[in-house]
C-alpha cells in the first residue's frame, strides 16, 4: 500500500492531476463575496482593456439607438413648433381683432376668408357668413387695420367681397389731418389713388386717410391707408394723391362684417 | 526559445477566449445561449496536445473565463481541466484524427460539459425546470459546436491564411 501511494507520488502527472483537483476545489470553494471581490479587481485591472473595448462597444450602440431616437424626436418638435408658430400668429391676429370688436360702435360680424376669387380684373374674396347673420348686400367688410372692401353678392351662409383694389370699388375718404376730401380707386399696382383733390389742399405725405361716410357704404373714420406721394399736377385742377393701403390684401385671413346702414 | 514561443501561443489563446466571451458572445446569442469558446479552445488542445498540457490549458483557460461570473468560478476550470484531460487521454487510444471525428467529439463533449456545468454550478436550476436545462444545453451545445467547427477549420488551416498574407 505504501509503495502504491509511494508511486504515485513519484508519478508526476498524478501530482499535477492532484494539485489542479485541489486547487480548482479551493476555488470553488471560496465565499461567493471574496470572489466577487477578487473577480472585480481582476476586471478592474487584468481585463481592463477588453472590459473598457467593450464599453466603447457599448457606448456606440447606445450612441446610434439614441441618435435615431433623437432625430425622431426632432422631426416630432419641429413640427410641433411650426404648429405652435402658426398658433401664436392666429393668436396675435385674433387678439387685435377683438380688441377691434371692442372699441366698434358698430354691430360687426366675424368672418374666415374660405376663398379668394381668380378673376384678375374682379378682384374678390369669399366669407363665411352670409345671410343668416344678416349680412346684406353693400355692407362694408373691414379688419383691425382698416377697409377691405364691401360684399357684393349675398347667399344664406357665405357671400362674396369687393375688394378696395378692384377696379370698380369706390370709397369716400378724408384726410384726417386736413380734412381733404376724395375718393379712393384702385388704378394698378400696388397704391391706391386718391382722386378730386384740389391743388389747394395741404395734404401732405404721411397723412392718414379714413373713410369720410359720405358714401353710405362706409362708416366715418375707417383707415383706407396712408398717403406716399403728393404732387400737383400741371395744368390740373387737382393733385396726384397715392394711398398705401393698410390693410395687407394678399394675407387675409378673418375679417369683420360691419351691419352698417340697416 | 522555442517553449517560449509555445507559451506565447497559449497566452495568445487565452486572450482571445476572454476576447470573445467577454465581447463578442454577449453580442451574438441565441436564444440566451452564448458559444463557450474556452470549451471549443480546450478541446482543440486536448485533440492535439499532451495530456497533462491540455489539462493545464483547460485549467488556465476555465480560471481566467471563470473569474468574470463570480458565481462559477473554480467549476469552469475544474470541468474543463478534466475533460481535456480525458479527451488528450482518450485520443491517444481511439484515433481521433479526421475533422469529422473532431466535430463529433466537440458535440458530445460540448453536451455533456454545458449539462455538467450547469448541474454543478447551478444547482438550484435543478429543483425547477429541468426541461428548460436540456433546452438550453441542446441549444448551447448546437451553438459551441458550430462556432467550433468554424474555429477547428480557422486552426487547421492558418497555415494557408499566414500565406495569404
Amino acid at each position: 500500500m505504501f509503495g502504491f501511494i509511494l508511486n504515485l507520488i513519484r508519478n508526476r502527472n498524478f501530482l499535477w492531476i492532484a494539485g489542479i483537483f485541489l486547487l480548482s476545489i479551493i476555488f470553488i470553494a471560496i465565499p461567493l463575496d471574496i470572489k466577487t471581490s477578487i473577480s472585480t479587481a481582476v476586471i478592474n485591472t487584468l481585463y481592463f482593456p477588453l472590459t473598457a473595448f467593450d464599453g466603447f462597444l457599448n457606448d456606440i450602440a447606445t450612441a446610434k439607438k439614441q441618435n435615431i431616437l433623437l432625430n425622431q424626436k426632432l422631426a416630432e418638435l419641429s413640427v410641433q413648433v411650426a404648429s405652435f408658430a402658426e398658433e401664436r400668429a392666429e393668436n396675435a391676429r385674433l387678439r387685435k381683432m377683438l380688441d377691434f370688436n371692442i372699441h366698434m360702435p358698430y354691430t360687426l360680424v366675424p368672418a374666415k376668408v374660405i376663398g379668394i376669387g381668380n378673376n384678375p380684373n374682379a378682384k374678390s374674396i369669399l366669407i363665411n357668413v352670409g345671410a343668416n347673420r344678416g349680412v346684406r348686400v353693400n355692407n362694408p367688410v373691414v379688419t383691425a387695420d382698416g377697409i377691405v372692401g364691401k360684399t357684393i353678392a349675398v347667399t344664406q351662409n357665405s357671400c362674396m367681397v369687393q375688394l378696395l383694389t378692384d377696379h370698380n370699388c369706390r370709397v369716400s375718404a378724408i384726410d384726417q389731418n386736413t380734412r381733404t376730401q376724395g375718393i379712393i380707386r384702385w388704378r394698378g399696382g400696388k397704391l391706391l389713388q386718391m382722386g378730386e383733390v384740389p391743388v389747394e389742399s395741404q395734404l401732405a405725405v404721411g397723412d392718414t386717410i379714413v373713410s369720410s361716410g359720405f358714401g353710405g357704404i362706409f362708416p366715418p373714420g375707417i383707415q383706407v391707408g396712408t398717403v406716399v406721394y403728393a404732387k400737383n399736377q400741371t395744368g390740373s385742377l387737382f393733385k396726384e394723391i397715392l394711398v398705401k393701403p393698410a390693410v395687407q390684401f394678399w394675407s387675409l385671413e378673418e375679417v369683420f362684417v360691419i351691419l352698417y346702414g340697416q | 526559445m522555442v517553449n517560449k514561443i509555445v507559451n506565447f501561443e497559449y497566452a495568445f489563446a487565452i486572450i482571445f477566449v476572454l476576447f470573445f466571451q467577454i465581447i463578442v458572445a454577449p453580442r451574438i446569442t441565441i436564444a440566451g445561449a452564448t458559444a463557450d469558446m474556452a470549451l471549443i479552445i480546450s478541446l482543440w488542445i486536448a485533440l492535439v496536445k499532451q495530456p497533462r498540457t491540455a489539462m493545464l490549458f483547460g485549467f488556465a483557460c476555465g480560471a481566467f473565463v471563470g473569474i468574470i461570473s463570480p458565481a462559477d468560478f473554480g467549476w469552469a476550470a475544474l470541468l474543463l481541466a478534466f475533460f481535456s484531460l480525458g479527451l488528450s487521454t482518450l485520443k491517444g487510444k481511439f484515433v481521433i484524427e479526421s475533422m469529422p471525428l473532431r466535430f463529433l467529439t466537440l458535440l458530445i463533449v460540448s453536451f455533456i460539459y454545458t449539462l455538467l456545468f450547469l448541474s454543478f454550478s447551478r444547482f438550484d436550476m435543478l429543483s425547477g425546470d429541468f426541461g428548460f436545462i436540456l433546452s438550453h444545453t441542446l441549444i448551447t451545445t448546437l451553438y459551441s459546436t458550430a462556432v467550433g467547427i468554424v474555429t477547428f477549420l480557422l486552426i487547421q488551416y492558418r497555415y494557408i491564411f499566414r500565406n495569404m498574407f
